[in-house]
Parts: C-alpha cells; structure tokens; sequence
C-alpha cells in the first residue's frame, strides 16, 4: 500500500463515532518505490490529500514535512519531489492502521490493510 | 506496308504476352508462398495433370468474385468443389473429370485470359495439386451437410415461400432490435427473460408461420426470438434451458445461408447446413443433450461448394414449459437444480451463500488469476480514459486488477477478496481489503468509482441499495461512477430465477465470463466447477436502484444506461438531492 491510499482510509467500524477521520500507521517492513517523478501529478494530488494526515503518516515513516502548503511552495521542487517519493515510492508491505477515536487496528499484511469487519 | 503494320502488330501482342506472363509468374509465385505459409503439407503442388487444383484468384474472395470464377470456370466441365473465401487469395477447385482440369488448366493460364472482377479485370490461376480439398486448413470445421447424424434433428427446405421470406424480414426489421455482443435480437410472446412482465404480444405478421407449423408439429408455439446474424457474428455453444422451454425447438432461416454446429457431450460433432427458407427442428436428443452454436465464420462449404453468408435473420420458435422437465437425459437437465428462496432483511451482514458461493469461490479461483492476461472491457476503459488527468479513481472490486493497470497511481483498488488482491499487490498496484458495503474510505474524497461485476454478488436489495450507497458516499461532488451488473437479458442462457447459481467452468471462463482471460487451459473441464451466486438484474431495475440510493442530500444523476456483454450499465453523478 502506498501514502496515497492511507491517505483516503478511515476507520469503518460500526461502533465508531470517528469515522472520516485519518488513521495512525504503525509502519512494520517498507520497501522502496521505483516510480518515475511526476511534478503535475504531486500538484494535482495536494489539491485531494489531507495535508495533515500526510504530514502525521510521513512523520512516522521518519519524513518531516511542513504543517502547510502555498501556492508558492509548488516552484520549489525539492520538496515537490521529496512529496512525491512518501507518497508514490514507499510501500507499506507490513504494520497496522490504528483507529486513534475507537482504537481499533487493522493490520497490514502482503502490502495489503485488512479493512474486512473483525468478526467475520 | 500493310505486312509491317501486322508484323509490329504481331510483335507488340507478344510484347504484350510477355509483360503478362512475367507479372503473372511473380503474382503465381507471392499465391504459392502464401499457400505454404498458411497450409501444412509435405508436397503442395505437382506438374502432372490432377482433378485437384489450387486456385489463385487474385481477389478479396468476396460473393460478386466467387460467382465471376465460378461461371467461368463451369465452362470447362462439371466442377466438384469449389472454395472461394473471404480474405484469402487463394482456393480450391475440382473438376468431376481429369480432361475439364487439363483443358482448364491450359486455358486459363494463357497469358491475358482476363476475368471481368468488378475490382479489375484481372488473370487467375490454376495449379494441379496431390492435395484432397478435405485436407485444406481454410475448410476445417466448415464441411456441412443436410441431413446429419444427430438423433432428433429434422430439416425441412423451402417452408415458405421467397415472398414469404421477405414479408417476414421485412416486418422484422421495421420493429427495433436490441444489441447483445455478438448478434441482435427481438423477443417475441412469452418474455422468459422477465418474469411477472406481461407478455410482448406476438405481432400478427407471424400468425400464417405459427398456423403451418401447428399443422405441421402439432404445436402452437409462444414465444418467438428473432436474431440478426451479420456474417462473422456468432452464438456460443449452449443448450436451451430444459425447465423453460417444451422438447420441440424450431429455427428458421431467412435471407443467408448458413450452418449451426452440434456438438455432443462425448465430443462428436456436426455442421448442419441451414439453407434460407428451411426449418430446423431440434426434438429430443438433438434438443436436449447436444449442444448447438454458431460459429464466427463468413462462409461454409456445402456440397464441396463455398457458401458466403449473408445478413440472416433467424427465428426460433418455443413453447413455454409449465411443468417439470422429465428428459431422459438427468446429466445434463436443470430439472433439480434448487431453487433459492432469499429472504429480504435490512441485516447487512454476509450470509452463508454469500460467503460459501462469493467469498470462498473467488478466493479459490484467484490462482487462475495470477497469470492471466490483462484485457480491461473497452467501454470501461474508454470511460476511464475519459477522465480528467490525474484523477482519484477507486475500483471497487477490483479482482486482479485489471483495470488498475493503465494508471497504477492514480487507480485506487479495493476486493473482498484477499487472494485476489495478493495478485494486485504482486504487480504493483495500491489496493486496501475491503467489503462494497462498507467502503473504508472517506466521504467525498475520490474522482471517479467503478464498480465492474460486483453489485449481482449481493443477495438482498437492501445491500445492493447499501453498495450504491457507499459509492455516492466516497465521491466527491460532480464525481461520477461506472457500475456493471450482470443482465437477466441473456440469450446464451435463460435464467428462470433472478437469484440463481451459475456453475464456473474454469474452461467455460476462458471464452466468454467477464473475467475475459486467456490463459492456463484446465485439460479436463469437468474437474473445475464452481458455483457462484448472482442476483442478475432486470432491464430498469439497476437504473431503479441508483434513484433510491441517496446519502446526506447527494443522490446519483444518471448519465447514461445501457447494455454491454451481457451486463446492464449505469454512468451516474453525484449531485446535490434538491428535494
Ligand atoms: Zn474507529
Ligand atoms: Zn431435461
């Protein structure tokens, strides 16, 4: 699983009253990306993130990133292709997404986030 | 003087010959090559007089040159075979006699000996051949016969009249058809494809058929399925349903010839030729245990002689069964198939059919997946293509992935199952484990969803509302979604349920599920079956389904409906519920 899809996840557990809210990720194995830089595609994306949520997600994955982004920030492509690689060339292949309202968890196994009720 | 002009005369005509003959020799030799490069055999032509030859036309192979040569060539002596077909330059040809071929052969291949083809009068050539016409790659699988060895198949030529023929087609084509995949058709009387759906009166233009074939049969038929076959259109092998229908079966053929293959359960085959006017009725074994089809062919051989096939309009005449099937064929009947009773409740938890015949089956079928091709529908994906660039797309249901591939960062993709989604992962695509009814994803935060083949795995219509639900609920205001469910409106199979299982040959899979694959071949189908539960849709009721579903004042605008492979389609938009 890449950023950009943690980015778009939230909590679906019935009893939770924190729903649309952005879930903490405890990162276990990474691997790196190969994706080739797309400065278009990292504009257009900032425009659908949650910024702070992806700030939090980068910072547990030891990356630091303004609390905010300008207009202005966009010429500056170091940090354009430093958002581009957390988002598209890191892939979570093991770890857990915790609910930080209900504290549930969802484990992440095979690159893939176990989003499926509990109980079934 | 005048003895000059004859000589340069002379002289120029064999210039002339000359010129001939060297392209024709350079044509001759490109038709050779073509022959060896399409054909297999170890010696493919001779220089001693045969009654078989190779015929290099020259042409397109089209009907207009095939009747050119064959008058032509009938000028020679009785001709035995002959196969002249579209897109292949070259055929075949026998004379009934060894003499008609040499002096055809010596004939034809005279320099300047032109044929009048409506492209270009243009020379064609013959060469004597060891080779038995049967033989021929071009003609396998396209030998057919009147009268063919299948117990219960009878054929009646001339059962009406060319006027006839044409009052028909005629009538036909003034009412409008509807497009399946292959073919089109028109559903008259008794609709089984819509239960509880008053019935499509069937016109009166058919009423003098439906009286010759009760005097004839004994039966009033009541349900009439008229279908186009455009040349190249095709039907896949199949059987009609026992439960639906009485034993007798009756086609008609109007306009074009054509041949509709049988095929038994052991393996033997036929091709029953289907001259225009003729009746087919399939009674008994030829109904209700062999399988029959249409292949996708442009022409047949009948008598030695190559047929094209023009646009045909074919009626099959049935008579709605109302009692249970009593054939003494069991192996092959659906007279015990269960029927499935579901009952309608708000509780969107999976049942156990929904976990023993959706869940468990995908999981188990996932490893053909992994190596399958990857071949996205076309209408989805120029949908996806349609887009705006860099757009959110979430895939909801996403199986192998097949359409996460063209844009793996921008395509988003979700399953119920996990095997499957291993597959996705392998190949580098960003995908989360999830279930349609209850999207992990927040509120108005993807572009674009689709939802391909998914929603008919539902058991109740309160959670095919709920999925609906879930998909106005992800995206964003204006963002629009793709959704495709499996229609009841089938004429491969007839359902008499709208809640059925369907058995999953995996062999069956590869020609023409929606998994649209074409890889690892199981060598014995029968090994792999597997039951899959589907809730296939009527016509209008996936259109009802996205009116009801509304969230938070969003509700879905409908874009635009229709039916691809076998599948109803909705495009819809999300916008603002004004009421
Ligand atoms: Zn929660
Ligand atoms: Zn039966």
């Amino acid at each position: 699983m890449r950023l950009v899809t943690l980015n778009l996840l939230m909590c679906n557990s019935e009893e939770c009253s924190g729903r649309n809210q952005a879930l903490t990720l405890n990162p276990g194995e990474i691997t790196p990306g190969t994706t080739q830089f797309n400065h278009d595609l990292t504009i257009r994306m900032l425009g659908k993130l949650d910024w702070l949520a992806f700030v939090n997600a980068a910072l547990r994955l030891g990356h630091e990133l303004p609390d905010n982004i300008t207009e202005a920030d966009h010429q500056n492509s170091e940090l354009i292709q430093r958002i581009f690689d957390i988002l598209f060339n890191v892939e979570i292949q093991t770890g857990e997404l915790l609910c930080p309202n209900c504290n549930r968890t969802y484990p992440i196994e095979k690159g893939i986030p176990n989003m499926l009720p509990q109980d079934h | 003087m005048n003895l000059l002009k004859i000589a340069r005369n002379i002289m120029n005509t064999k210039k002339k010959e000359a010129t001939a003959l060297k392209g024709l020799m350079k044509k001759m030799q490109k038709g050779k090559d073509h022959i060896m490069k399409n054909e297999n055999f170890s010696q493919y032509f001779q220089d001693e007089p045969s009654a078989d030859m190779f015929l290099l036309h020259y042409s397109d192979g089209q009907e207009r040159d095939f009747s050119i040569i064959k008058s032509h060539l009938s000028s020679y002596g009785e001709i035995k075979n002959l196969v002249v077909i579209p897109g292949i330059n070259y055929g075949f040809l026998t004379y009934s006699s060894i003499d008609s071929a040499i002096s055809a052969y010596n004939s034809v291949n005279m320099p300047l000996n032109l044929l009048q083809f409506p492209s270009k009068p243009h020379q064609i050539s013959l060469i004597y051949t060891p080779i038995n016409v049967r033989e021929l790659k071009i003609v396998q699988g396209c030998w057919c016969s009147l009268n063919v060895p299948v117990p219960g198949l009878n054929l009646e030529q001339e059962f009406i009249t060319p006027e006839e023929e044409d009052f028909l087609a005629n009538h036909i084509d003034e009412l409008s058809w509807s497009p399946l995949t292959n073919r089109r058709v028109q559903q008259f009387g008794h609709d089984f494809l819509q239960e509880n759906q008053p019935d499509i009166a069937i016109p009166e233009f058919f009423n003098f058929i439906l009286d010759r074939l009760e005097n004839e049969l004994g039966i009033r038929f009541d349900q009439i399925t008229a279908t186009e076959y455009i040349p190249g259109d095709f039907i896949a092998p199949h059987l009609d349903a026992h439960s639906s229908f009485e034993d007798t079966i009756v086609c008609l053929s109007l306009n074009s010839p054509s041949s509709m293959n049988f095929r038994h359960p052991e393996g033997s085959e036929f091709n029953q030729f289907l001259p225009p006017r003729s009746i087919l009725a399939l009674t008994d074994e030829a109904r209700y245990l062999w399988k029959h089809s249409v292949w996708n062919r442009k022409y047949d051989i009948f008598e030695g002689i190559s047929i094209h096939r023009r646009r045909r309009i074919s009626l099959t005449f049935r008579k709605v069964r109302n009692v249970r099937c009593e054939c003494n064929f069991p192996s092959v009947c659906d007279r015990n198939e269960e029927k499935l009773i579901i009952e309608e409740t708000k509780d969107l938890n999976p049942t156990s059919l929904e976990k023993d015949f959706v869940f468990d089956t995908y999981d188990k079928i996932a490893s053909h997946f992994s190596h399958t091709r990857y071949k996205p529908w076309p209408k989805v994906d120029e949908f996806l293509k349609d887009q705006e660039p860099f757009s959110l797309i979430l895939d909801i249901g996403c199986g192998n992935g097949k359409y996460l591939y063209d844009d793996p960062l921008c395509r988003i993709g979700t399953d119920r199952s996990f095997k499957m989604l291993e597959i996705c992962a392998e190949r580098g695509f960003s995908v989360f484990n999830a279930d349609c009814l209850n999207v992990p994803i927040r509120s108005n935060s993807v572009d674009v969803a689709i939802e391909i083949a998914v929603i008919h795995h539902l058991s109740t219509s309160s959670k095919r509302i709920q999925a609906m639900k879930e998909i106005l609920r992800v995206l964003v205001p204006n963002g629009q979604a793709l959704i495709y469910v499996w229609a009841r409106e089938q004429t491969e199979r007839a359902f008499t349920d709208q809640d059925c299982f369907v058995p999953w040959h995996l062999n069956k899979v590869y020609e023409n599920e929606e998994e649209d694959t074409k890889g690892e071949q199981s060598n014995d189908p029968d090994k792999v079956v597997y039951k899959r539960f589907y809730h296939v849709f009527k016509q209008g009721e996936l259109e009802s389904l996205a009116k009801e579903a509304k969230i938070d004042g969003w509700k879905f605008e409908i874009m635009k409906h229709y039916y691809d492979r076998s599948n109803w389609c909705v495009r819809l938009k999300k916008v603002k519920d004004e009421e």
